[in-house]
């Protein structure tokens, strides 16, 4: 069944044309993979996705409906969360605090509730303590959680950017290049956790990557893009040996 | 006895500003948002109580005020905050979406509107006149009680001044707060994870400018008369000044803050007229706002009460 459906999306910035007609499904409980060289149009139709940029043709659909005009926050409240290339973290607030503020429809997100404590406010921010307790412990960021999110590594900050997407408890999780920067030993460990999260949250996964070693190994399906369209597609062996993809990385004429 | 009495008139004064403090820390300390409009929230509540609260002037007089509601004090308290408070979301309506110095910009110029509606409509507001006769909150019942007025005064304000700081700590500790904090920090984030930062920038906006005007209903009642030259842009760079010193992100820090900017203001107005430079000495005494923002800022640029350590926290790289 389809999660998410881009059809035929097109942006230009001034003359040059940076995503081209590109169209492909995602289906519920797949891991799709989006690789390409650089200046593919890969972040491009990743913010086109995730509503950072508003396309000049074409759709998008998220689970049945047309979210094509809808703002990234809207997106996001509907069930699809991204992550950041470079790891976001709200640097000048704890660990603990950036997972809390991932959590939906928070009661106590009113300043009413807020300042008077009601409406379910503590409630629900106890049980979202547990959850983010739980994620934390999970990533191996639990000792930190009284950290500001500034202090930690690198590396730390990619795993804090993962747990706090998950915290949103997403529908289809769009990660932009979470390995990028990421030491190889851990970089098992997010596709492990990737893994693991498919099949016990039943959750969808689609994610940009310059490391296409990782995307071979966890991709049921791969996007390759070159110049901004979509130049192969399949299974990752498919487009492995599709020697159209090698010559675009290769930097060969296509 | 004179001591006392300037004590409170001072305290009161700083009361006032604490509250613009607050207000302005929820803009600037809590969303990061460049606020200079508050002059006009302060005004906005000023006029406001005073024009519900005296009476339709006699016509013949020399201000050409013709409106005018004779309502009770706490009517027009309510009535000032709420309108400041729908001020403050209307400008935000126009600007916040604007980038830091844009938005800074454009509520300034918003305030500056509003200062001139303020001295041009006097049917209304009795225009560059004064609007005189405000009256101050139960003065009869406290009269015949044996303290001053001041000292009544007094403690109403720092009783809303404490109810107020605990309200907002409570906002800023909790959910809704952290939401604030995240837009401050980065608005892509916020966006990302759901939030509506349009609407929470508003309600920031909308809440802080509401507590300013609660401050100008407090200042009206307090000084009897008030005229367009109270709110000047001046008040709004100086309570600017008291976030700073006080620390940003700190409601503790803008109360701290309003009070050593208020000190310095007003116990420096007693210097005798025989010291050298008296004749610049209006000058000096602004001049002397700054120097204290310099070594504050040179010394402990998180400001007072301010949280160094977030702020160390938020400028390092990674890795």
């Amino acid at each position: 069944m389809t999660l998410l459906s881009v059809d035929g999306i097109r942006k230009t910035f001034g003359g040059i044309v940076a995503v081209e007609d590109v169209s492909f499904d995602v289906d519920r409980n797949e891991i799709v993979g989006v690789i390409g060289p650089n200046g593919a149009g890969k972040s491009t139709t990743f913010r086109l996705l995730t509503g950072f940029h508003t396309p000049d043709a074409g759709t998008v659909e998220f689970d049945g409906e047309d979210v094509t005009d809808h703002s990234p926050d809207a997106r996001a409240r509907s069930g699809m969360i991204r992550t950041f290339q470079i790891a976001q973290e709200l640097t000048g607030m704890p660990v603990m605090q950036n997972m809390l503020l991932a959590a939906q429809g928070h009661p106590g997100e009113r300043a009413v509730t807020s300042a008077l404590g009601i409406g379910g406010t503590s409630a629900f921010e106890a049980d979202q303590r547990d959850r983010a307790e739980e994620l934390l412990k999970l990533l191996e960021l639990w000792e930190l959680r009284d950290e500001y999110a500034g202090n930690l590594s690198g590396g730390q900050r990619k795993l804090l950017e993962l747990g706090r997407s998950l915290m949103a408890d997403p529908d289809l999780l769009l990660l932009d290049e979470p390995m990028a920067g990421v030491n190889p030993d851990l970089t098992d460990r997010l596709l492990e956790r990737i893994l693991e999260l498919r099949d016990q949250r039943d959750m969808t996964f689609l994610f940009v990557e310059h490391d296409i070693d990782a995307v071979m190994r966890v991709a049921d399906t791969v996007v390759g893009m070159h110049n901004g369209a979509v130049l192969s597609m399949g299974s990752p062996e498919e487009v492995q040996s599709d020697d159209r993809m090698l010559e675009a990385y290769l930097g060969g004429e296509v | 006895m004179a001591l006392l009495d300037l004590f409170l008139v001072v305290g009161i004064i700083a009361g006032v500003y604490s509250l613009l403090a607050i207000g302005m820390n929820m803009h600037w300390g809590d969303t990061g948002l460049l606020n200079f409009a508050h002059a006009a929230f302060f005004a906005v509540g000023a006029y406001t109580s005073a024009i519900l609260t005296t009476p339709t002037p006699e016509a013949g007089l020399l201000a050409e005020r013709t409106v005018g509601f004779d309502l009770p004090v706490v009517v027009g308290i309510v009535a000032g905050t709420v309108l400041a408070a729908v001020l403050g979301f209307v400008i935000a309506t126009t600007s916040v979406r604007l980038e830091g110095d844009y938005l800074a910009m454009v509520t300034l110029s918003s305030a500056e509107l509003v200062r001139l509606v303020i001295h041009n409509e006097a049917w209304l507001t009795t225009g560059a006149q004064t609007l005189k006769n405000i009256p101050r909150p139960m003065e009869s019942t406290v009269a015949t009680l044996p303290v001053s007025y001041d000292v009544f005064y007094f403690l109403l304000v720092w009783a809303l001044v404490g109810a107020t700081y605990l309200l907002f700590e409570r906002m800023s500790n909790g959910p809704f707060g952290r939401v604030l904090h995240a837009i401050r920090e980065n608005d892509d984030v916020a966006l990302a994870l759901g939030k509506d930062v349009t609407q929470f920038k508003l309600k920031s906006f909308a809440i802080g400018a509401g507590v300013a005007g609660l401050a100008g209903t407090l200042w009206a009642h307090y000084v009897y008369a008030i005229s367009p030259v109270m709110f000047l842009p001046s008040i709004t760079f100086l309570i600017w000044a008291a976030v700073i010193i006080g620390g940003a992100g700190s409601y503790a820090g803008a109360i701290v803050g309003a009070v050593v900017i208020v000190f310095l203001r007003q116990v420096t107005r007693f210097i005798p007229g025989s010291v050298p430079f008296s004749d610049q000495m209006s000058y000096l005494r602004l001049m002397l706002v700054g120097v204290v923002l310099v070594a504050v800022l040179y010394y402990r640029p998180e400001g007072l009460l301010g949280n160094a350590e977030r702020l160390q926290a938020g400028t390092s790289e990674g890795e």
